[in-house]
């Protein structure tokens, strides 16, 4: 299966890993990018 | 409770920003209560200061203990159980909006042919956080 992302939902993830990182620290926000990339 | 409110202060300006503002609101309710008692000799009940615009109404049914936990909020927050209700649903639908308006922009990228490959995502992670 060929997965492509549109560009405003690559920038959401952007997004997500700078709230998160910001808050969490870059570890958790490497496991939420992760979790969504995989999903 | 200190600490609490010392973690809201220090690390959340709008957990800030909400606890002043349910302070500044329960002030304003107990002055304004205060004032119609003396005004009334003590012989008044709360009622809006103004009529809102309504529709007719809606029922909706809750399961016991979401009617208990909602009236538990709202005794804790000093506010009426339906203003809580009507803040529910008022989030809900603005976040029914933007979500709408979300899906329709991803849309359009893709209309365009603005896509990014799956791979060049995990490269973007694996760059910004390096093993």
């Amino acid at each position: 299966m060929l997965v492509r992302w549109t560009k405003p939902a690559a920038d959401d993830l952007s997004h997500i890993c700078d709230y998160t990182e910001e808050r969490f620290g870059a570890a958790q926000a490497l496991r939420v990018a992760l979790a969504i990339y995989l999903r | 409770m200190c600490r609490l409110f010392r973690r809201i202060f220090d690390a959340d300006p709008q957990g800030r920003r909400y606890l002043f503002g349910r302070i500044s609101l329960l002030w304003n309710l107990t002055y304004t209560y205060a004032l119609c008692l003396a005004a009334a000799g003590g012989q008044v009940s709360l009622t809006p200061a103004r009529p809102e615009r309504k529709t007719d109404n809606m029922e909706v049914q809750f399961t016991p203990e979401q009617q208990a936990k909602l009236s538990r909020m709202a005794a804790a927050q000093g506010r009426a159980a339906e203003t809580l209700v009507q803040e529910a649903v008022e989030r809900l639908l603005n976040y029914d909006d933007w979500f709408l308006r979300e899906v329709e922009k991803g849309l359009a990228a893709a209309d365009r042919g603005e896509f990014v490959e799956h791979d060049d995502i995990r490269k973007m992670i694996d760059n910004r956080y390096p093993a």
